[in-house]
């Protein structure tokens, strides 16, 4: 990604940030809240109009080429009411082409705890478990590129821990992760390479498991 | 790609309809929806059947004007297409739009409704004119109703291509640009000759064959002519169309409609919100809820006031009491409102402040004019009134109309609700607070409404006030006016409804008119203007 502007209503949201991550990176977008980290998230992805040079897997982002190597987690679960848990993942696989996926997010809602509410709709469900089948999906998945925004956000304790284990996981096996948060209650959990947006400039901060701080 | 998204379309399409089934069952139950059919269809036949055929026929050139009026509908759209005519929601943005499948694919169920919607709206039409035109016009036209939707489709498809190709430099937005000219220029072609051949021969005793087959090959040649040809040009541009619509999803989703779609999904919850508050007799608070539309509709177009506001007031230094707070709260909402919003609320305004003006002049005893039209209509009855007529029920039903007119603008004045609750602030400034700034708007709309009331009174021959009574009047003015915003305020900040509801504005209006009303019963006119003040004082002291 070179010189991405995000521009809205007139407004610089995020000003000529230049950054690129690899296999096997794990990296922490950090900020205040409003400094443009979601708007970041949303224009690499695709989903808001940005000036500058965007590529993923050396491909425009919204080329379907590049959308077969990502899986974006927005901050709000977005999620299809009238689905339950198990659909939900049979459709992740099915609209990715990755069959094995689906069990891997079974898998993985088993994990969260959520193996007794799998023929449930999600409507009726907390914010947190709603969560959690956002990112079993996700985690399910398994894409070269796993984009997360506040993926924190609701979880409780264990859960914290389970997914900041998984990312980790990701990483060393290969995937590269990009995730907005919050530094302190991240820095506890990951190793991560810390991103700092503020007044929408980049800065890269050092990795935080060689900080000192965990 | 396909089967998920047939997959997800199979369920949720279903199990939406089968909630909505059952919701209709237990909501309206499905025996009464069987009766109103039944009383519809009733209704649609004993109404065809008053239908009969014209001994003369109605002008010609009806069906002419329609096609060419069309044929500019179809222009139009060459200067549209900032924003979508089909939008998805969040979950399908982020689940289906961002993954690997072909925007076609997720796009087809939407599309298709809407297709489906504006085909079966247009057939309709086009079916209404095939039975009306050989009993009005005396032409046979029994391909209307495939025609017309036809060039419906044909009218949606295009005005996609010119959305998916605006402003869009790379290869799928040229072309898409080009498409939706070419094919516009197609309709206009086909409509200038087929209108142009088909007048031709309307008028000549004997047309000839080729300007004839001309005149069947315009999009809405149906209109006019009973040859199956017709159907040939509409079908021609709804298929071109629709072909291109499919090349520009093949690959990736025009640049800004992601970002649009989930403006425009927050627009029509706005819009749903709405419909349903209005469905429960409330107006929905559609004043505040305008400059939040603003909002939405800059970013819809990346317009400066998306994410600030592009007017604003001062606010009051920290010196100051809570009720200067409170009014400047309630004046930013009202001057952040679009221009539009802005010009309807002075207007309604205006009228109110001249409504009341003719209802004090009621009240002050003053010889006035005959009725002078729609703004006073009702009130002008009352101001009509010479001094012995002042106490009649016309001049106290005047009041009350006029009370109602302005407890309307009020409403739109007041800005939003203020709830107390866990504020230091007492009752009395949030009162006034909230209605100071409704109270300066008012006093400028007078200084506009009293020389149009001059102006309406001379035009109709009748006069305003003496000198000696214009004081009265004024001050009779002042008391109404200020009666109903208070009565307004408390009302419904002790009530909990909506200023912008019914409910506290009939209450306003009935407590404003209520001294005339009862006095005049009474018979003691005389005492209306005493007692309208005292009525102000009781309202002015009373907190809630």
């Amino acid at each position: 990604m070179t010189d991405l502007n995000v521009r809205l209503g007139g407004v610089t949201i995020v000003e000529e940030v230049t950054f690129s991550l690899g296999a096997g990176d794990l990296a922490l977008l950090i900020g205040p809240n409003g400094a443009g980290k979601s708007t970041m998230l949303r224009a690499l992805v695709g989903l808001l109009p940005a000036g500058g040079d965007v590529e993923i897997a050396g491909r425009y982002p919204a080329s379907s080429e590049a959308r077969n190597t990502f899986v974006f987690v927005p901050d709000e679960p977005a999620l299809y009411e009238d689905l339950t848990l198990a659909e939900h993942a049979r459709f992740s696989a099915l609209i990715y082409q990755r069959p094995e996926s689906e069990e891997r997010a079974l898998a993985w809602l088993t994990t969260f705890g959520l193996a007794s509410r799998l023929a449930e709709f999600p409507g009726t469900h907390s914010r947190g478990m709603r969560q959690k089948l956002s990112l079993a999906l996700a985690l399910g998945l398994e894409m070269p590129l796993t984009l997360l925004d506040e993926p924190f956000n609701g979880l409780d304790i264990e859960a914290q821990e389970l997914l900041a284990g998984a990312l980790t996981q990701r990483a060393k096996t290969g995937g590269a992760v990009l995730l907005t948060g919050h530094q302190r209650e991240l820095h506890s959990l990951l190793d991560a390479t810390v991103l700092e947006l503020s007044e929408g400039h980049l800065s890269v901060k050092a990795p935080a498991g060689r900080s000192g701080k965990r | 790609m396909t089967d998920a998204i047939s997959y997800l379309r199979r369920r949720t399409v279903w199990r939406s309809f089968h909630t909505y089934r059952v919701w209709v069952g237990r909501a309206i139950g499905w025996w009464s929806i069987i009766y109103l059919i039944f009383w519809l269809v009733v209704f649609v036949l004993s109404g065809a059947e008053m239908v009969t055929t014209l001994e003369q026929p109605l002008t010609s050139s009806v069906p002419f004007g329609v096609a060419v009026l069309v044929a500019l509908l179809f222009v139009g759209l060459l200067v549209s297409g900032r924003a979508p005519s089909v939008v998805l929601d969040r979950r399908d943005l982020f689940r289906a739009a961002l993954a690997p499948s072909r925007p076609l694919d997720v796009m087809r169920y939407r599309m298709n409704l809407r297709r489906g919607v504006l085909l079966v709206g247009a057939a309709l039409v086009g079916g209404l004119w095939s039975f009306i035109a050989p009993r009005y016009f005396h032409l046979s036209a029994p391909w209307a109703a495939p025609a017309a939707a036809l060039v419906a489709l044909a009218y949606f498809e295009i005005g996609w291509l010119r959305y998916a190709g605006y402003r869009r430099a790379d290869a799928v937005g040229t072309a898409a640009r080009q498409a939706a000219a070419w094919l516009t220029g197609a309709v206009v072609a086909s409509t200038a000759s087929a209108v142009w051949f088909g007048t031709r021969g309307t008028a000549a005793a004997a047309p000839d064959a080729g300007a004839q087959l001309i005149a069947t090959l315009g999009p809405l040649a149906a209109l006019t002519e009973a040859s199956p040809l017709v159907l040939l040009v509409p079908l021609l541009l709804a298929a071109v169309a629709h072909v291109a619509v499919a090349r520009t999803l093949l690959e990736q989703y025009p640049p800004r409609f992601a970002a649009q779609s989930l403006v425009l999904t927050q627009l029509q919850a706005m819009r749903t919100f709405q419909l349903i508050a209005g469905m429960a007799g409330m107006r929905g608070g559609r004043e505040a809820d305008a400059a939040e539309r603003a909002r939405l509709l800059a970013a819809l177009h990346d317009r400066p006031g998306a994410t600030r506001p592009r007017r604003s007031l001062k606010p009051p230094s920290l010196d100051q009491p809570a009720w200067r707070a409170i009014a400047w709260r309630t004046a930013s909402e009202i001057y952040r409102r679009p221009r539009f919003a802005q010009v309807r609320l002075a207007g309604l305004t205006i009228s109110a402040s001249m409504a009341l003006l003719a209802a004090a002049q009621v009240l002050s005893g003053a010889p006035a004019a005959p009725p002078t039209g729609a703004v006073l209509d009702g009130v002008g009855a009352a101001a009509t009134a010479p001094v012995t007529f002042a106490g009649s029920l016309v001049g106290a039903l005047g009041v009350l109309l006029a009370a109602f007119l302005t407890a309307r603008a009020g409403a739109g004045l007041l800005g939003p609700g203020l709830a107390r609750a866990g504020l230091p602030i007492s009752a009395a400034d949030r009162s006034r607070g909230r209605s100071l700034p409704a109270q300066l708007v008012f006093a400028a709309a007078t200084l506009i409404a009293f020389p149009l009331l001059v102006l309406v009174r001379s035009l109709t021959g009748g006069v305003m006030a003496d000198p000696a009574t214009l004081l009265l009047t004024v001050m009779a003015y002042v008391g109404l006016l200020l009666t109903c915003l208070l009565v307004l305020e408390k009302y419904s900040s002790w009530s909990g409804a909506a200023a912008s509801s019914w409910e506290p504005q009939v209450v306003a209006a009935l407590l404003v008119a209520l001294p005339m009303l009862v006095l005049v019963a009474l018979g003691v006119p005389s005492w209306v203007l005493p007692a309208q003040f005292l009525l102000l004082a009781i309202v002015w002291i009373v907190e809630v």
